[in-house]
């Protein structure tokens, strides 16, 4: 793996995070153009922060927002 | 104390988004609804105090893991810094592409896919407290690296470390569950 490639893969998080600077941002952007492999790398990254990020959700149990707001009453 | 009206409106829509970090925390329904709870009671009372026009989803936050830390920890001893091991980047987009001469769009697609919600949230609660509290942060609720900084009250350098080695442990707890559903072949190679 070129040197490149390592700067890519070190940085993933960062840049998908956006916490990266422009400079950085910019020079892993134009490799990713010439590097299928990053590229394929990236997205899935990508697509696994969305996947976990979907299935953390959780539904509210019942009635939870009514008992808070009695809760709040109460404190009054 | 503030008006109740003014301070629902302002922070009931983040109820579900601070439940679900709750859960994750407590990893119970019960402590979590109690979590929740005591936090919106705190931050109530102390709602004069809170700024306009700052963060006030980051100020949540910050009460409710200030609370979990003090109050609902099952260990109310500060939690022991584990040492995670070396961990490789891009843990599983790696394992996939390992011994097969690389991987294929319908292999990643199915083991994304895969993954059920359960796997996922255990994979969470696995995590180390000090790493699960960034990714939770991070992960569920897109707080950028400032912004958990603060929370947390630790430096910037420790939040970025702390959260990459953090989603790499959970990269490497997805693959063991990936293999255990039979998604994907080959061993966990020792690190």
């Amino acid at each position: 793996m070129s040197r490149p490639c390592d700067v890519c893969f070190h940085n993933v998080y960062s840049y998908l995070d956006r916490e990266i600077n422009r400079i950085q941002a910019w020079r892993i952007r134009r490799h990713l153009t010439r590097c299928g492999g990053c590229q394929s790398a990236y997205v899935f990254e990508e697509k696994l922060l969305l996947m976990v990020k979907t299935r953390l959700r959780e539904d509210l149990p019942p009635d939870f927002i009514d008992r808070l707001r009695r809760a709040l009453s109460d404190e009054k | 104390m503030a008006d109740q009206a003014t301070f629902e409106a302002d922070t009931m829509p983040l109820a579900q988004q601070l439940y679900a970090a709750a859960m994750r925390l407590t990893r119970n329904p019960s402590d979590a609804e109690d979590l929740v709870q005591e936090t919106y009671l705190k931050a109530y009372r102390a709602y004069h105090t809170f700024q306009e026009g700052t963060n006030l989803k980051a100020w949540l936050y910050r009460i409710l893991t200030n609370t979990f830390i003090n109050n609902y920890r099952r260990d109310s001893r500060r939690p022991q810094e584990v040492d995670l091991g070396e961990l490789q980047d891009l843990y599983l987009f790696r394992r996939l592409n390992d011994g097969s001469g690389g991987t294929t769009r319908s292999a990643e697609d199915q083991l994304l896919e895969g993954l059920v919600e359960e796997d996922i949230k255990r994979a969470v609660e696995e995590l180390p407290e000090n790493f699960r509290l960034p990714v939770l942060l991070a992960d569920l609720e897109g707080f950028s690296y400032k912004e958990i900084a603060q929370i947390l009250e630790i430096p910037i350098g420790t939040v970025m470390s702390r959260l990459h080695r953090g989603r790499k442990a959970l990269e490497r707890a997805l693959w063991d569950f990936a293999r255990q559903r039979g998604l994907v072949g080959g061993k966990t190679p020792d690190e």
